[in-house]
C-alpha cells in the first residue's frame, strides 16, 4: 500500500500544516526557556530572543488555524478532520464551528486566544513580562503538544488535525467499491464529508465555544501573575494587573457559560437553560473560583491580608480550567453526560497535562532551591523507574503493577498538593492582628468562602465518575434536582453577604451606620419579597427566603449606588454586578418554580394496568402528569389558558431540506390574542429525530413549544385489499371495502420521450375528505412494454395503479378507452404532532440579570485599567 | 480562637457534610433484581435496549407512553415504561441508564440517559449505500 500513488490529494497543504505545528511547538519551548533565564539572570538579550520566539509562535498558531480552515473550506476530504467534521453543503459561517466539534480544533482555538493574550502581555506587562510569559509559554508547550500527533507504537503524543483520512481509517480503503475503481482513486468515493453535528449548526454555537475558550485563556493570566508574584517574592504588585485580567476572565467566561445556556434553551429539547450536566459544571467551576479569587485580591490589596488564600484560589481557578478540560476531553464522563465528545485516546496525556501544572505550582512554592532540585531528582527517578518497569513486565503482571501505580500515583499527587498548600501557607503567613468583625474584609472573605462551599458541592458531585474510575465504585451521577436542593441553601448566605458587604468599610466601620443603611433595603425586600412569593406556585419555605434574599441583594446594592456612589460612575462596577446577579437569581427561581407545563393535566391520569409477558395484570397502575399533547391537523385543542391549533406543515428548502416546519397557532382565550409558533423537526439520517423548539417571548413570560413526535415518523402501513377492475373516465367505483369512492375525471397526455404516456386524473373521496391522484401509464416505443406509475395518498389511505388499457372504439374523438385499474386501501394516516408546551415566567430576568452583571464587570475592568495607567504614569 | 477561625472550621464542617450527604443521597447503579426489593425507592439501572423486542409508542392512543424491553448487567430482562414521548434516537442507543422505580412486572422510568456509540459518524457500510 505504501507504493500506491493516490490521485487528487493535496499533500502539500497538510505538510505545511505539520510544519507550522512543529514550529509552534519548538518556539513555545524556546520562549519558555529564554523567558525563564531572562527572569532568573535578569538578562535582556535572553528576553529579546524569547520575544522573537513568541512572535514566530503566534505566527505559527495563526498559520495552523488558517491552514485547517482552508482544508475545510476547500473540502479536502483526504484530511480526516475535514471529512469527519464538515461536508460540501455546510455554509461558510458554520465551517468555523467545525473547529470546536473536534478536539484538535478546540485546542487550536485555545492556543490562538493564548497567543493573542501573549502579544498583549509582551507589550503591556512591563517588569512582569519575563516571569508571566514563562508561565504562558509553558502552557503553550502543554497545549501545543496536544496537536503534535507523534506516534511511538501504541503510545501517542497529541493528535494532529492534518492526519490523512486513509491513515486514520484504513478500513475505508478496504470497502468493496475500491476494487473496481482502484484504491489510488479513493477520493472519488469521498467526495463529501461526514458533516457537522446538526445541533452545532446554530448561530449561538458559532460564538459560544470561542467565548468560553477566551474565558479559559484569560484565567491563565491571573494564575501566571500569582506564580510570578511568588517567584519574584513580591508581595502585592502582581495584584493590580492580575485583578484586571481576572475581572475580564469572569466577564467573558460568564458570558460564555450563559450563552451555552441560551443556546440550550433556544435550540435543545430539554426545556431549560441549565441542567447541571457535568460539562456545564466543568465550565462553572473555574468561574466560581475566579469570582472568589477577585474578592480576595481586593482584600489582599487593600488590607495586606489573606495572601495565602488569594494565591491559592487564583491558582486553583486555572487548575480547575485544566481539570475541566480533563473531564470533558478524556471521555471519563462517559454516560454521565449527554454531551458527546470524541475521545482521541489522549486521556493519559491530558492527565499528564493536569499533573504537570500541579507539579509546577508545588515546585514554585518550595522555598529552598536545594529542596526543589532534590524533589525534581526524585520525581525524575520515579518516572524513569515506572517507564522501565512497564516495558519489562508481561501483560498479566502489568495489570497488577498498574493497580499499585494507581495508588502510588494518588498518594504522590496528594502529598504534592499537601506540600504545596503547606508551603504556600507558610510563605504567606501574616503577623497582622486579626481583622475586626466590623470590617469589610471580614464579610467579603466570608462571602468568598461560601462561594467555595458551593463549589465543593458542585465539584464533588461532578467528579463522581472520576471517583468511580479511581476506586472502582458504582455511584450514580446526581440529577439536577439533587444539585438544586443543595445549591438553593448555598446561595442564601452568599446573597446576604453580597447585600451587606459593601456597607462596611475596610478595617473598621460603625455598626450603627451599617444597620441604619441596611434597614430600608431590608424592609423593602421583605415587603416586595412577600408579595412576590405569593405569586409563587409552591409554598416551600426555602423559595420564599430565596426570593427575599435575592431582592435584598438587588435593593441593597442599588441603594448603595444612590447613597454613596451617585457621582462616581467609574466605581459602580461592583454594585452593578451584584444587582445583576440578584436579578439573575430572582429570574432563576421564578422561571423554574413557576414553570408550567401547559400541555399537561394538573391532577394526572391513571395509567392503565399493564400486562406483563405472561399475561398477568399489574393492578397497581400509577398516576402521572402528562407532558405532551397530541395535536391533529386542523383540530383545535383546549389547553386551559390557550387554545392550540395546528394548521400547516412545510418542508425546508435547500440546506434545510430535511427540516419540517410546523405551524401552530395559539389563541389566548381571555384576551383573544393570537400568536404563531414554528417548532421544527429534522429526521436526521445520522442522529434520528432532531427537534428545534420555538418560543414566543413576552416581557414577563415565554411560551416554549417543542415537537417530540410527528405523524411522518410513523411506520408506513402497507396497502391491502387490492382489487382490479375495468374503469372508464366518468365512471364511479369503490375500493374493495367500499370506504373510498374512486372517480376517474379525465385523461391527460404527458410529455415523454420514451413513448405514449397518459395520466388519469382521479378524484378520491373518503367521508368528507377528497384528494386528486394521477396514476400514469406509459407505452415504451422501443420495447413495446407497458410501464405504470402508481399514485397514492397516505391521508386517505388509497393506492391506485393503471395496469393496462384497451381501446374499445378506435375513434379518438369518443375516447372510449377502458383501463384496468388496481386499487388498494388502508387506514387513513392522520397528520398530527406530539407537542410539549412550557410556560417560563420571568425568564427574561435571567438574561437581563446576566447583561447587567456583565455591564458591571466591564465598568470595573475599565476603571482598573484606567487606574493602572494612572499608576504607571506616576 | 479568632472568630474567623471558628467560622472557617464551621464552613469546613459544612463542606464535609455536603460531600457526605451527597454520598448518602446518590444511589448506585443496580440491577432490576435489586430494584424489585424496594418499589418505593428511585434506582439507577445501567442496561441495554433489547432491540429484538418491540419498542411501542402509539401517540394516537397515548402520546405519553413509551414501552420497551431492557436487559441489565446480569442479563435479566424487564419491560420498561416511560411516561413521556419516545426519546429522540432510542433506536440507535446501545447502552443507557434508566432512573426510576420498579413496579413489579415492569420498571417505571422517570429519566432515560442514553448514549450512542458513534453518534455522528457513518459506518463504511452506509458509505457504500450513499455512493451507489
Amino acid at each position: 500500500m505504501n507504493n500506491v500513488n493516490f490521485i487528487g490529494e493535496w499533500l502539500w497543504i497538510g505538510n505545511l500544516g505539520h510544519f507550522f505545528v512543529v514550529l509552534m511547538f519548538i518556539t513555545s519551548l524556546s520562549s519558555t526557556y529564554f523567558y525563564y533565564f531572562a527572569e532568573k539572570n535578569k538578562n535582556d538579550n535572553y528576553r529579546n530572543i524569547a520575544r522573537k520566539s513568541i512572535y514566530i509562535h503566534v505566527f505559527s498558531v495563526v498559520s495552523v488555524f488558517a491552514i485547517l480552515f482552508a482544508i475545510i473550506f476547500y473540502h479536502r476530504y483526504e484530511y480526516y478532520y475535514a471529512w469527519r467534521h464538515s461536508s460540501n453543503s455546510l455554509p461558510v459561517y458554520y465551517m468555523i464551528s467545525c473547529f470546536w466539534e473536534g478536539q484538535e480544533g478546540s485546542f487550536l482555538l485555545w492556543l490562538f486566544w493564548n497567543s493573542l493574550i501573549a502579544l498583549v502581555l509582551v507589550k503591556k506587562a512591563g517588569k512582569w513580562e519575563n516571569s508571566v510569559m514563562t508561565i504562558v509559554s509553558f502552557t503553550q508547550i502543554a497545549l501545543g503538544s496536544m496537536l503534535l500527533g507523534l506516534h511511538f507504537g501504541e503510545f501517542k503524543i497529541g493528535s494532529s488535525p492534518f492526519d490523512l483520512l486513509r491513515e486514520q481509517r484504513p478500513d475505508f480503503l478496504a470497502i468493496p467499491v475500491m476494487e473496481s475503481i482502484g484504491i489510488q482513486n479513493y477520493l472519488q468515493i469521498f467526495k463529501d464529508g461526514n458533516g457537522l453535528n446538526k445541533l452545532l449548526q446554530n448561530y449561538w454555537m458559532v460564538i459560544h465555544p470561542p467565548t468560553l475558550f477566551l474565558g479559559f485563556s484569560l484565567a491563565l493570566v491571573p494564575f501566571a501573575y500569582s506564580i510570578a508574584g511568588i517567584w519574584k517574592k513580591e508581595d502585592n504588585s502582581w495584584l493590580n494587573p492580575a485583578m484586571i485580567w481576572g475581572l475580564a476572565c469572569t466577564a467573558i467566561l460568564g458570558t460564555g457559560i450563559i450563552m451555552g445556556g441560551f443556546w440550550a434553551y433556544e435550540s435543545l429539547s430539554f426545556g431549560g437553560y441549565w441542567a447541571w450536566d457535568p460539562v456545564e459544571n466543568a465550565s462553572l467551576l473555574p468561574w466560581l473560583v475566579m469570582i472568589s479569587a477577585i474578592h480576595l485580591m481586593l482584600i489582599s490589596r487593600n488590607t495586606q491580608r489573606h495572601f495565602f488564600a488569594t494565591h491559592l484560589l487564583t491558582q486553583l481557578s486555572f487548575i480547575l480550567v485544566l481539570y475541566a478540560t480533563f473531564l470533558t476531553r478524556s471521555g471519563i464522563l462517559g454516560e454521565a453526560s449527554v454531551h458527546s465528545f470524541t475521545d482521541l485516546g489522549l486521556s493519559g496525556q491530558l492527565l499528564v497535562f493536569l499533573l504537570a501544572f500541579i507539579v509546577m505550582i508545588s515546585f514554585v512554592t518550595i522555598p529552598k532551591v536545594k529542596l526543589r532540585i532534590q524533589l525534581s531528582y526524585i520525581l525524575a527517578l520515579i518516572t524513569v523507574a515506572v517507564i522501565a518497569i512497564s516495558y519489562l513486565l508481561t501483560q498479566s503482571k502489568l495489570d497488577i503493577f498498574n493497580s499499585y501505580l494507581k495508588w502510588g500515583g494518588i498518594v504522590l499527587v496528594l502529598s504534592l498538593i499537601v506540600n504545596y498548600i503547606y508551603n504556600l501557607y507558610k510563605a504567606n503567613k501574616s503577623n497582622l492582628p486579626d481583622e475586626a468583625l466590623n470590617s469589610r474584609e471580614f464579610w467579603m472573605f466570608l462571602g468568598s468562602m461560601f462561594i467555595i462551599l458551593s463549589l465543593i458541592q458542585v465539584i464533588s458531585a461532578t467528579s463522581i465518575p472520576v471517583f468511580n474510575k479511581l476506586f472502582g465504585s458504582k455511584t450514580a451521577v446526581p440529577q439536577a434536582k439533587d444539585y438544586n436542593n443543595i445549591q438553593l441553601w448555598m446561595a442564601l448566605p452568599i446573597m446576604i453577604l453580597m447585600a451587606v458587604g459593601q456597607y462596611f468599610t475596610y478595617r473598621a466601620s460603625k455598626y450603627q451606620s451599617v444597620l441604619k443603611d441596611l434597614v430600608i433595603s431590608f424592609i423593602l425586600s421583605i415587603a416586595v419579597g412577600l408579595l412576590v412569593s405569593n405569586y409563587l406556585i409552591s409554598d416551600y419555605f426555602g423559595y420564599k427566603v430565596f426570593v427575599i434574599c435575592s431582592l435584598w441583594l438587588v435593593f441593597a446594592n442599588w441603594i448603595y449606588i444612590i447613597k454613596y456612589r451617585r457621582k462616581h460612575f467609574q466605581l459602580w462596577g461592583a454594585s452593578i454586578s451584584h444587582v445583576g446577579f440578584g436579578i439573575l437569581l430572582l429570574g432563576v427561581i421564578l422561571s423554574s418554580v413557576n414553570q408550567k407545563v401547559l400541555s399537561s393535566t394538573d391532577n394526572g391520569i391513571a395509567l392503565a394496568p399493564e400486562q406483563d409477558e405472561k399475561g398477568n395484570l399489574d393492578e397497581k397502575g400509577v398516576k402521572f402528569n402528562r407532558e405532551n399533547v397530541i395535536l391533529y391537523k386542523n383540530t383545535p385543542l383546549d389547553l386551559g389558558k390557550y387554545e392550540a391549533f395546528y394548521y400547516k406543515r412545510e418542508k425546508g428548502i435547500n440546506y434545510d431540506s430535511l427540516d419540517e416546519f410546523f405551524y401552530v397557532k395559539f389563541i389566548d382565550k381571555k384576551t383573544k390574542d393570537t400568536f404563531i409558533l414554528n417548532p421544527k423537526t429534522q429526521n436526521n439520517p445520522k442522529m434520528g429525530l432532531l427537534a428545534e423548539p420555538s418560543t414566543k417571548h413576552y416581557l414577563s413570560r415565554d411560551i416554549f413549544t417543542h415537537v417530540n413526535y410527528e405523524s411522518g415518523l410513523d411506520k408506513k402501513e402497507p396497502f391491502s385489499g387490492f382489487k382490479t377492475e375495468k374503469v372508464v373516465v366518468g365512471g364511479k367505483y369503490t375500493t374493495s371495502s367500499g370506504k373510498c369512492e374512486i372517480l376517474p375525471m379525465m385523461l391527460e397526455k404527458v410529455a415523454s420521450n420514451k413513448g405514449l404516456a397518459l395520466r388519469m386524473r382521479v378524484l378520491v373521496k373518503r367521508l368528507d375528505d377528497t384528494v386528486t391522484l394521477f396514476p400514469q401509464i406509459l407505452i415504451n416505443e422501443s420495447t413495446g412494454s407497458i410501464e405504470s406509475i402508481s399514485a397514492s395518498s397516505e391521508k386517505l389511505g388509497i393506492f391506485l395503479d393503471l395496469q393496462s388499457f384497451n381501446i374499445e372504439d378506435p375513434d379518438p374523438a369518443k375516447q372510449k378507452i377502458t383501463f384496468e385499474l388496481q386499487s388498494g386501501e388502508k387506514n387513513p394516516v392522520k397528520d398530527y404532532i406530539v407537542l410539549k408546551i412550557i410556560e417560563f415566567p420571568w425568564i427574561n430576568l435571567v438574561w437581563a440579570g446576566t447583561i447587567i452583571l456583565l455591564i458591571g464587570f466591564i465598568i470595573a475592568v475599565i476603571f482598573r485599567i484606567k487606574t493602572q495607567i494612572a499608576l504607571g504614569n506616576n | 480562637m479568632k472568630p474567623l477561625h471558628i467560622i472557617l472550621i464551621i464552613l469546613s464542617g459544612l463542606g464535609v457534610a455536603t460531600v457526605v450527604s451527597l454520598n448518602a443521597n446518590t444511589s448506585e447503579y443496580v440491577t432490576f433484581r435489586d430494584a424489585d426489593q424496594n418499589t418505593e425507592k428511585l434506582y439507577h439501572i445501567a442496561c441495554k435496549l433489547n432491540k429484538s423486542k418491540p419498542l411501542t409508542y402509539q401517540p394516537e392512543i397515548d402520546p405519553n407512553k413509551f414501552t420497551f424491553f431492557a436487559t441489565d448487567s446480569l442479563g435479566n430482562e424487564k419491560m420498561v415504561i416511560y411516561l413521556k414521548s419516545k426519546p429522540q434516537d432510542i433506536e440507535r442507543v446501545e447502552k443507557m441508564v434508566i432512573i426510576g422505580k420498579s413496579k413489579g412486572s415492569y420498571f417505571l422510568a422517570e429519566t432515560i440517559l442514553s448514549k450512542c456509540p458513534s453518534k455522528y459518524e457513518d459506518s463504511p457500510a452506509k458509505l457504500i449505500q450513499k455512493t451507489n
